[in-house]
């Protein structure tokens, strides 16, 4: 299929889904229940006018970039250390195993106990939900590394620890890749819960505080918004692999 | 014949190995081997899958140890892989640098050996060239075929300056006009650089067609090498002459005789 095709197939399906909406909450005819679109529309205007829309896109988006870059920075030295060492394995697989069972939700009340209702609460949760999540991914993908391709590296000339950084590493990129796309996506359902218990600002602070005012315009604008920007740091990510990374990934990068 | 040409490249001394973690004795997979391979020649393992070749090979390599005897190459013990045994592997993609472009993955032996950016483009172009690969040094290992790809191996092990090829069937995985023309050049860039090549086949025909001497090994458990045989004939040598036939035609027969019992179940 070309580009031009696949572009407006997508285009079209969306115009499609907007299309029934419409339908829809016409049919039903309760704003409450279900606005219309054009009437998210209106309120996400409104919403974007007063400055709330942009500084909560802007607020959002640095907590779930902090957290996601500060568990990924943690996860991938951990994750390269356990995947290359038997001993480190045996130490921290028992945490990896019990914590990332534990969701990040779980943990929104104590975090903010423990690190207060500012920033550093969100970022460190952040920062929880991507850990695992990349941690495990370059772990195993340290792990399926061929045993040939390190031979080859010491057959070479190459001592230990030149195999590790010129061979383990460069090898567990794509790995490493797709856990911090995966990890990228859970970002953004820790952050929605943690603005909706503590926070004034945000994209799931309007959600949740759109109920006060039966604003369910404001609420349908904010969810409309923070799709919008999963799906265009996703692609982001995306472009980060097929340009700066892209001779590490090769055939990752294709969905 | 010069005096360093007589030293023993590689020597096995009664080697016995084991699968790690069982008892000395039990269930060696080699046992009582003995071989002594002057430097520069071409010797070929033959031998049935499971009889131990690609154990022998990892033994002289450093990636396994013997359980028994001791393996040395120019006197010295085998303490680990380093630069002075290249290995050429059977598989295709999995040995290769994937995030490496030919030039880089062919200059990574001398990279590791401290050489600069303009000497590691210079020796890579060398071996690139000898392998028949010039015109595809920008090029990834996903974008080359699999005759490619082991030309890139072969050329990458040469360029890091081995005294010992190791070489594990690496034309075992490539459709057999490929295999042909390959088995031709690697006796061509033998005699070339004039290196102690150790090579792993369970093809006979291969084997005559590429060593001066033939080692065949007997099915494990227990392996040993049962013959050496001496191949006298020149390079290049031609598979359809009559000399070669019967050559092969010698082989396949005590083979099968010294088999005969042993190998009952094949």
């Amino acid at each position: 299929m070309g580009r031009n095709l696949t572009a407006g197939l997508s285009l079209a399906s969306v115009a499609v889904f907007v299309l029934i909406w419409q339908a829809g909450a016409m049919w039903l005819n309760d704003p409450l229940f279900l606005p219309p679109p054009l009437d998210v529309v209106t309120g996400a205007v409104e919403l974007w006018r007063d400055g709330t829309l942009w500084s909560s896109l802007l607020i959002s988006l640095m907590r779930i970039m902090g957290g996601w870059l500060l568990g990924s920075a943690i996860a991938i030295p951990l994750g390269l250390w356990v995947g290359t060492s038997k001993a480190a394995r045996a130490m921290v697989d028992p945490f990896i195993h019990f914590f990332r069972f534990v969701p990040a939700i779980a943990l929104v009340t104590l975090f903010i106990v423990w690190f207060g209702v500012g920033e550093a609460s969100k970022i460190l949760l952040i920062a929880y939900a991507t850990m695992f999540i990349v941690m495990v991914n370059t772990a195993s993908g340290v792990g399926s590394i061929p045993q040939d391709k390190i031979d080859a590296a010491l057959c070479l000339g190459a001592n230990q620890r030149q195999a590790f950084t010129q061979i383990v590493v460069p090898a567990s990129i794509p790995a490493i890749y797709v856990g911090m796309r995966l990890a990228l996506a859970s970002s953004f359902l820790v952050i929605v819960a943690a603005e909706m218990l503590a926070a004034s600002s945000g994209l799931g602070y309007i959600i949740w505080t759109s109920r006060l005012y039966f604003r369910i315009d404001w609420m349908f604008a904010a969810i409309a918004l923070l799709g919008a920007l999963g799906f265009v740091t996703d692609r982001a990510w995306k472009a980060v692999g097929r340009g700066a990374l892209r001779r590490y990934l090769r055939d990752t990068t294709k969905y | 014949m010069t005096a360093s040409a007589s030293r023993a490249a590689i020597a096995f001394d009664r080697v016995g190995m084991a699968y790690p973690g069982q008892a000395k004795g039990s269930a060696l997979i080699l046992a009582d081997l003995s071989l002594t391979i002057p430097e520069g020649e071409f010797f070929v393992l033959v031998g049935p899958s499971g009889s131990g070749k690609s154990t022998l090979l990892k033994l002289v390599a450093g990636t396994a140890f013997p359980t028994e005897g001791t393996v040395t190459a120019l006197s010295q013990p085998i303490k680990g892989p380093d630069r002075h045994r290249g290995m050429v592997f059977q598989s295709v993609d999995g040995p290769l640098f994937d995030w490496l472009t030919v030039q880089q993955n062919v200059g990574f032996g001398p990279k590791m050996a401290g050489a600069g950016k303009a000497e590691q483009a210079a020796i890579a172009a060398r071996f690139i060239d000898m392998v028949g690969l010039k015109g595809h040094e920008k090029k990834f290992p996903a974008e080359l075929s699999g005759g490619m790809k082991q030309r890139v191996q072969i050329a990458r092990t040469l360029a890091a300056a081995p005294r010992v090829g190791l070489l594990d069937e690496p034309f075992a995985a490539l459709d057999a006009l490929t295999r042909r023309v390959l088995q031709r050049e690697i006796a061509r860039i033998w005699q070339e650089t004039g290196r102690t090549f150790l090579y792993v086949t369970h093809d006979i025909r291969e084997a005559v067609l590429l060593g001066q001497r033939i080692g065949v090994m007997s099915r494990g458990p227990r392996a040993n090498i049962r013959h050496v045989y001496e191949i006298d004939l020149p390079y290049p040598r031609d598979d359809l002459d009559g000399r070669f036939a019967e050559i092969v035609r010698k082989l396949e027969g005590d083979i099968e005789r010294e088999a005969s019992g042993q190998w009952a179940e094949i």
